[in-house]
């Protein structure tokens, strides 16, 4: 009986609020920051789903759109470090797009505090936790989504 | 018939030779449409009919989004083309020449000096018991709009399109010729960001309105020359980037896609607004991302064809003021 009760009242309590974040790693950096935070051990939020990307240069602004229609609360889109680039300037291509795409968001109203970009190396595992815990901080503050996201 | 005005008899005799002398196959030009005070397109390949073209201030969409169009359809034997274009229709020309969708060889760029377009609702506002039939440029401040016993002028700023105000390329560039006229004084910076004084709410309300409106006829698309794409990201199916129907997102969507594909490209012609059947005005929102990529790269689209435009180029030292940890 009381575990009954138990399962009833789970169901009835709404799980409380957690920003849902897409995050599209470049292969050859910040996935690999990613990699080295986890097996260092070191404790981050769970709320990011990782997309693994080839190059930033690789992620189009499409991505970006779709994942916020599609009711994600924030995007963070991380590659290498100017300079750094794997395929030498995939990412100096992709600052330019998302410059823009940033103020796009701006002017159309969107809160661009949704849409984070950001260099991480492989070596930044610390880093990755420190950027990602910035985007979560951000956009729980902005609170769920609710431009451009399609309702059913 | 009305008598042609100067620039009009300049158009008219140089097509006239570009089709005698064999230097273009067809010319893609102007005539009067079957509404008041609106202009459209008309391709002359026979000398006859010359006399139909007309050019003045009502002569709006842009022509160059039929070059590629028409070399594309004519693969093997590609028709040379001859052009009228304004300002901003010849750094679209320029564009597409950058961007290897259009040889040099197979377009002959007929220049004219714009004199800016007028706004025929604006107008007609202006003079509300007249019946308009026709306007002209006259002087560098001035429309002078006539009709039948009816001849008026008007300052230029009280009729003149908005996407014409602040124009800083009225007379073209890189053109093969180009018949002179009173041209719309160039303006010499960038114009003020129309958002600028809104703040985040108000623009998200702006936004939403005018995408509210938008009934998905693509006729913004279609009437752009920077949009040649064979199978546009909006019907793309594989993946699916967004729904075909006016789901408020997916309108959403499309518009910020295309904004986006625009960046870099857009030269402010105007043409998607003027096309528009319900009247979405993109132009806010379009103007603020031109003047982003202007203040960010020191780059505005169609002025050169070297390769250098905005978005294929990068520089080590781009701004990272948007970014997060730097």
């Amino acid at each position: 009986m009381e575990v009954q009760a138990t399962t009833s009242d789970a169901a009835t309590t709404p799980a409380p609020w957690e920003p849902k974040i897409v995050a599209f790693l470049c292969n050859w950096c910040s996935y690999a920051g990613a990699d080295l935070a986890g097996v260092s051990r070191m404790q981050y939020p769970t709320n990011a789903r990782v997309v693994r990307v080839p190059c930033s240069g690789r992620v189009n602004p499409m991505y970006i759109l779709k994942a916020l229609q599609g009711g994600a609360d924030g995007v963070l889109v991380s590659g290498c470090h100017p300079g750094d680039c794997h395929y030498l300037a995939g990412n100096l291509y992709a600052r330019r797009k998302f410059a823009v795409l940033s103020a796009m968001l701006d002017a159309v109203g969107v809160d661009n505090e949704r849409v984070h970009f950001s260099w991480v190396s492989a070596s930044e595992g610390v880093r990755f936790v420190e950027v990602l815990n910035t985007v979560i901080d951000d956009v729980r503050r902005l609170g769920p989504a609710t431009k451009l996201v399609k309702q059913p | 018939m009305m008598k042609p005005n100067p620039q009009e008899q300049g158009v008219r005799a140089a097509v006239r030779e570009l089709l005698s002398g064999g230097i273009v196959d067809v010319f893609i030009g102007y005539e009067p449409a079957t509404l008041p005070l609106r202009a459209r397109p008309l391709f002359v390949r026979d000398a006859a009919d010359v006399d139909k073209l007309v050019f003045d201030p009502l002569c709006g969409q842009n022509l160059a989004t039929y070059l590629v169009r028409m070399l594309r359809e004519s693969k093997d034997d590609p028709p040379k083309i001859g052009l009228l274009a304004k300002g901003c229709d010849a750094r679209s020309i320029a564009i597409l020449l950058d961007e290897h969708q259009v040889s040099r060889d197979n377009v002959y760029v007929l220049g004219v000096a714009c004199p800016g377009l007028v706004d025929p609702d604006k107008l007609a506002a202006r003079f509300p018991d007249q019946q308009i039939d026709g306007v002209e440029g006259d002087g560098p401040t001035r429309f002078v709009a006539h009709g039948e016993d009816f001849r008026e002028t008007v300052r230029r700023d009280e009729v003149l399109a908005d996407g014409c105000v602040g124009c800083r390329y009225p007379t073209p560039k890189g053109a093969d010729q180009v018949v002179q006229g009173d041209p719309l004084p160039a303006a010499d910076g960038p114009t003020p960001d129309p958002l600028a004084a809104l703040s985040m709410d108000e623009r998200w309300a702006l936004f939403t309105a005018e995408m509210a409106k938008c009934i998905r006829c693509n006729a913004c698309r279609e009437a752009c020359p920077n949009c040649y794409c064979a199978t546009c990201f909006a019907e793309q199916n594989n993946p699916r980037w967004i729904g075909t129907g006016r789901d408020p997102s997916d309108v959403m969507v499309f518009h910020l896609g295309r904004l986006m594909h625009q960046s870099g490209r857009c030269v402010s012609c105007g043409s998607c607004v003027r096309a528009c059947p319900v009247g979405v005005n993109l132009r806010p929102f379009t103007d603020h991302v031109v003047a982003e990529v202007e203040k960010r790269f020191g780059a505005e689209a169609g002025l050169a064809t070297d390769g250098s435009s905005a978005m294929t180029s990068y520089s080590m030292d781009d701004s990272q003021d948007f970014m997060t940890g730097v």
